[in-house]
């Protein structure tokens, strides 16, 4: 087990692309800690970067006390899962499982027991015979699991283990992967661009952007206490609501204006934010995630705003009932928000734009199943006020964050 | 009757029409071999009455009085380690072209292939200059290199394709596996490739067999030749040409390329269709 730490690390590839810029971050003895962001944000390359497949241009990775710089992948003391497993096809599992071992000239008697063990724990007792091609995907990835565990590395990395598995079997593996992380309680640094994963599965998860660290948190604090537009915006399904809001002074407090309506300020949000004094008579973002929106024939009224609307579609999920509502107002359309947009569908950032000219957003609410709201009927929306974040929108960052 | 079942019948009848139209030649040159001289000529179309007197008479005709079997043995030798220094070179040679990125390596790995596109015609003067100059006219060294050369580049080229279906997480797993690179190449990806290797060794092999022209300029002396040459000069001393005996040279030069293709054919059609299924 050790500790990993990058250092100043930048990456640029022989044509000049920049991959990673100034990463320094400490990956604890024992921790899980998530790499997530969109395509090309930098994140894989860090991790081949800590497993000797990428040369490090800048800066400095150690694990434990080593500074691991130059030094071939064999020599690390590390395993990987990748994207596509990249098992042995021509070996059977007990093969695939044990050759790190048998490379490493371990007695016979000590890779059967290993690996039976490692297959013990993966579930794979019955399919050590088998070659990967007669296996499903599911038991594909857990016998590249049990090549990484088997070897009892310092670090595991791995690379978006479980994107080509379908959607069932991926919350089960993710289950399953956090348990045996447990179990064998190795250092562990998972790649993923999957925000229910980064959410989920890790002790800390570290946004990049652009090969940028944009924030390193634990998973809660990173949905509660986003540092910036493109963490608020990438973390969370439904998307955080963002929409642009005119900050004023009134004799009874903070106010924020949201195309004609207005959402007063609690004064112990204002207290706490004591830096939105300076964005007075300016334009700023504000930003609710669904789970704060609420029917207004429905809510309680402690600290609660009230914003009108038409609703534009419903999807009932049982549990809950996600109503699309457009309001006046105009949506904060910055590269950040259009970046995390390009990522799920690029379709979006033209409705966006859209939205924008016409200076309409459309709020996504959790509301109780129990609402009567459909579409095409007007609708007040409850705002949890106390739940507000608010967003420069020249820096992009969390207003208050840079004091923090 | 579907269109299914129709379509099959279809695509049957028009495979049977190929492998007759490919099997004829053959299988008319095997007839040949079993006739006397005097029966080629009169018996038109040939008739399927065979004589074992004659059959024997032709055979022996060929394999003991044309020491055909030194021409076999020959053959053999030099197509065997040509082939095999090929494959020893070239599946290296296409591992470094598929996996590392060095300097002018696409361009080099297409002009390797170039090499192949010149005819041998081409060269074969050229070729023979320089086997004479270095001492190793007549010899099976003197065949051998410039067989090399030529089943080289087509080793290099077949199997960059076979390197390059193989996913490059496969070497970088065997890496943090403890791997080095030479390694990777042999405990892991040539079982892989295998298939390829086994593609690549036919054509040489096919190539070789089949080489002439090279050959009669480097080769002069009689117990030296391979079976190309030896089968021209036995047709041609002897005019007009004797047909039974021209058929039998042709029947026994096809039967041991003929045995290697059998013997490797599952491969090759395994080799082609490698690429389609993912792993």
């Amino acid at each position: 087990m050790a500790t990993v730490s990058f250092s100043s690390i930048g990456k640029v590839y022989g044509d000049g692309t920049r991959a990673l810029a100034g990463l320094s971050l400490d990956v604890v003895d024992g921790e899980f800690m998530i790499f997530v962001g969109p395509s090309g944000c930098g994140k894989t390359t860090a991790l081949r970067m800590v497993a000797g497949l990428e040369d490090i241009t800048e800066g400095e990775i150690r694990i434990g006390d080593r500074v691991v710089n130059g030094l071939h992948p064999r020599k690390r003391d590390i395993a990987m899962v990748f994207q596509n497993y990249a098992l042995y096809p021509h070996m059977t599992v007990f093969k695939n499982i044990a050759f790190a071992l048998k490379v490493r000239k371990v007695p016979p008697a000590e890779i059967r027991q290993r690996v039976e063990s490692a297959a013990k724990i993966l579930g794979l007792s019955d399919e050590l015979e088998r070659k990967p091609g007669q296996l499903s995907g599911g038991q594909r990835q857990r016998v590249a699991m049990g090549r990484a565990i088997v070897r009892d590395p310092q670090v595991f990395l791995m690379d978006e283990p479980l994107s080509n598995l379908d959607a069932k079997l991926r919350s089960q593996m993710r289950a399953e992967i956090a348990r045996v992380q447990r179990e064998v309680g190795a250092t562990t640094i998972y790649v993923t661009h999957d925000q229910v994963e980064a959410m989920t599965m890790g002790d800390r998860v570290a946004v990049l952007r652009k090969g940028e660290l944009q924030q390193v948190a634990e998973p809660q604090q990173l949905y509660e206490h986003p540092a910036n537009l493109f963490v608020a915006s990438f973390i969370g399904s439904p998307e955080m609501n963002l929409v642009v809001a005119k900050l004023e002074q009134t004799d009874r407090g903070l106010r924020c204006q949201v195309g004609k309506q207005v959402l007063e300020i609690p004064a112990e949000l204002a207290r706490s934010r004591p830096e939105l004094e300076r964005y007075v008579g300016r334009t700023l973002g504000i930003g609710v995630r669904p789970e704060h929106l609420e029917d207004a024939a429905l809510a309680p009224a402690a600290s609660i705003g009230r914003l009108h609307g038409r609703v534009v579609t419903t999807e009932l999920l049982g549990s809950e009932l996600l109503a699309h509502v457009e309001i006046e107002g105009k949506p904060v359309l910055t590269d950040e928000v259009r970046e995390v947009l390009a990522d799920v569908d690029s379709t979006r950032i033209t409705d966006l734009e859209a939205e924008a000219r016409d200076l309409r957003s459309i709020f996504i609410g959790r509301f109780d199943p129990a609402s009567r709201a459909r579409a095409g009927d007007d609708v007040e929306i409850a705002v949890d006020l106390r739940r507000l974040h608010f967003f420069d929108l020249d820096t992009e960052a969390a207003v208050g964050w840079d004091a923090q | 009757m579907s269109t299914r079942v129709f379509g099959r019948i279809v695509s049957y009848i028009v495979l049977v029409l190929i492998a007759i139209i490919g099997a004829a030649p053959f299988i008319y040159l095997l007839i040949l071999s079993f006739k006397s001289r005097l029966d080629i000529i009169i018996e038109v179309p040939p008739t399927l009455h065979f004589n074992w007197a004659t059959i024997k008479e032709n055979y022996s005709t060929v394999i003991d009085e044309g020491h055909y079997l030194t021409y076999v043995k020959n053959s053999i030798i030099v197509t065997g380690i040509a082939t095999t220094i090929g494959l020893v070179l070239g599946v290296p040679a296409a591992y470094a072209f598929s996996r590392l990125r060095f300097r002018g390596s696409d361009t080099w790995s297409s002009t390797i292939l170039s090499f192949r596109f010149m005819p041998p015609v081409a060269v074969a003067i050229p070729i023979f200059l320089m086997i004479h100059w270095v001492g190793l006219a007549n010899t099976a060294t003197g065949l051998i290199l410039p067989y090399i050369a030529f089943t080289l580049p087509l080793v290099v080229w077949i199997m960059i394709g076979f390197f390059d279906e193989i996913p490059r997480e496969i070497d970088e797993a065997a890496m943090i596996d403890g791997l080095t690179r030479p390694q990777i190449l042999f405990k892991v990806l040539l079982p892989l490739v295998r298939p390829g290797i086994i593609v690549a060794a036919t054509f040489g092999v096919i190539f070789i067999w089949n080489e002439f022209l090279v050959g009669l300029y480097i080769i002069s002396q009689q117990d030296k030749e391979t079976i190309p040459i030896a089968a021209s000069s036995l047709l041609t001393v002897e005019s007009p040409i004797e047909w039974n005996i021209a058929a039998t040279v042709g029947i026994l030069t096809v039967i041991p390329i003929l045995l290697f293709s059998i013997v490797v054919q599952r491969y090759i059609v395994r080799g082609i269709t490698a690429g389609a299924v993912r792993q």
